[in-house]
């Protein structure tokens, strides 16, 4: 069934504009930094003690790619807010 | 009226039904083809190796396989210059598994008069439907045959129980919940439209010449062509259009004489057959797919009607008024020589 572009979709759409091109994003960054860096080598370089398997470091590494890229979004949607009405009108004192 | 609201179980599937199911099945058939005894497609992360029908890439080949990606980006651009938004509305994922909750919705709500059950069997077929979708996501990334024997017992390694059920999790948020608006809000291939379509592009298009002006009528009046009234000439069609489009600014639409109105019943078969209930008599509308279900109900209620199919086409703005057809446009020479030099590249690095 069609959805109207109701309230609950306009409250959704920041989660979605923030979230979804930083994942592309930060799939792309994944892809490239760990062609070129084997996690396991990095483990014994950073955590040598910890158990981690390349499935793990690979999941690890996206979600902090992710981290930083949807922090990114979310400063960028913040800062494109319209001001609040009569921030911007407040007398220096 | 009544003919083009019943539902069409009895008749044969359209086209985008076929196309639908066609993808769904290969997409889910996609790990468990075989290339030379091993898994065609697999990208297998733990193993640092991507097998892909046949070619094989090492990390130090990631400069291909963004190639690769590259080339498949203009592909697209360029199908989509020269055939509008098909893969929008016909190949895309999002469209897609969209559809395909939409089909198990209508099904249960035509069946289930009880909303509690509907709502239970339903949430249950869109979740078996997301989880199926994910191990077999997951299956292009790590060898299938393991990971669904894995499944089974419910074996899996924490990772990929954590990717399946993060899949499973946005599939259902996609296709169950997001639906359309993906496209509408969050798609930025179909924000790049307007950079890519030109005249000449094919897109969703009502002939308001014939169509116009659009309104109920008594049955058994022929359609414009029998009773010989002919096509507007543009520019009156075009007035019609926009009276009937912004009845706010332009004043509600004169009445017509049974006889002068064109093939347009204003029977808004085509509005409700759209997922977003864009009204295409209107004129383009940046958030037209182009899957071509308003195209199939207004055939079936001109049908209905007595009237000659095609009053709303998939169709180029430019031939539709007669200007000869130009395959080679700026825009395709661009996109064509982006293509052409990302394969030439590829074909070079190999």
């Amino acid at each position: 069934m069609p959805l109207p572009p109701d309230e609950r979709l306009r409250r959704l759409q920041p989660w979605g504009v923030v979230l979804w091109p930083s994942f592309i994003a930060a799939g792309l960054a994944c892809m490239v930094f760990f062609a070129f860096v084997d996690p396991l080598r990095l483990r014994d370089i950073s955590f040598a003690d910890i158990a981690v398997s390349r499935g793990l470091g690979y999941t690890l590494g996206f979600f902090l790619f992710w981290a930083v890229t949807a922090a990114s979004s979310a400063v960028t949607w913040y800062l494109l807010r319209p001001l609040a009405p009569g921030d911007d009108e407040e007398p220096f004192e | 009226m009544s003919a083009t609201q019943r539902p069409t179980a009895c008749a044969p599937p359209s086209l985008r039904t076929v196309t639908t199911l066609t993808l769904l099945l290969g997409f889910h058939l996609l790990p468990w083809l075989r290339w030379d005894g091993r898994q065609a497609l697999l990208l297998d992360l733990s193993a640092r190796r991507f097998d892909v029908f046949g070619l094989t890439l090492w990390p130090q080949d990631i400069g291909l396989l963004l190639g690769l990606l590259a080339a498949l980006g203009a592909g697209l651009a360029l199908f989509t210059h020269l055939c509008g938004r098909l893969w929008c509305g016909h190949g895309c994922p999002q469209t897609l598994w969209s559809t395909a909750f939409g089909w198990i919705e209508q099904a249960t709500r035509r069946r289930l008069r009880w909303p509690p059950v509907e709502r239970a069997v339903r949430w249950l077929l869109w979740g078996a439907l997301s989880a199926w979708t994910a191990v077999t996501f997951v299956g292009l990334f790590v060898p299938v045959t393991g990971l669904v024997e894995r499944t089974a017992t419910l074996q899996w390694t924490a990772w990929e129980g954590f990717w399946v059920l993060f899949y499973s999790v946005a599939t259902w948020g996609n296709a169950g919940v997001l639906r359309r608006q993906v496209c509408s809000t969050l798609c930025p291939f179909a924000r790049a439209q307007p950079w890519l379509t030109d005249g000449h592009t094919p897109r969703v298009l009502y002939l308001a010449p014939r169509g116009e002006p659009r309104g109920p009528r008594p049955p058994g009046l022929g359609s414009v062509a029998r009773r010989g009234r002919g096509l507007l000439d543009a520019t009156t069609a075009q007035d019609y259009v926009f009276r009937a489009a912004h009845p706010a600014l332009a004043g509600p639409l004169p009445r017509f004489a049974a006889d002068r109105l064109g093939d347009c019943t204003d029977c808004a078969a085509c509005v409700r057959a759209c997922a977003l209930h864009l009204d295409v008599r209107n004129g383009p509308h940046a958030d037209c797919v182009a899957c071509g279900d308003c195209v199939a109900a207004c055939d079936r209620a001109q049908q209905a009607a007595g009237f000659e199919t095609g009053l709303l086409r998939y169709a180029s703005p430019q031939r539709a008024v007669g200007e000869r057809r130009r395959l080679l446009r700026p825009r395709t020479l661009v996109l064509l020589g982006l293509f052409g030099g990302l394969l030439l590249g590829g074909w070079w690095m190999l």
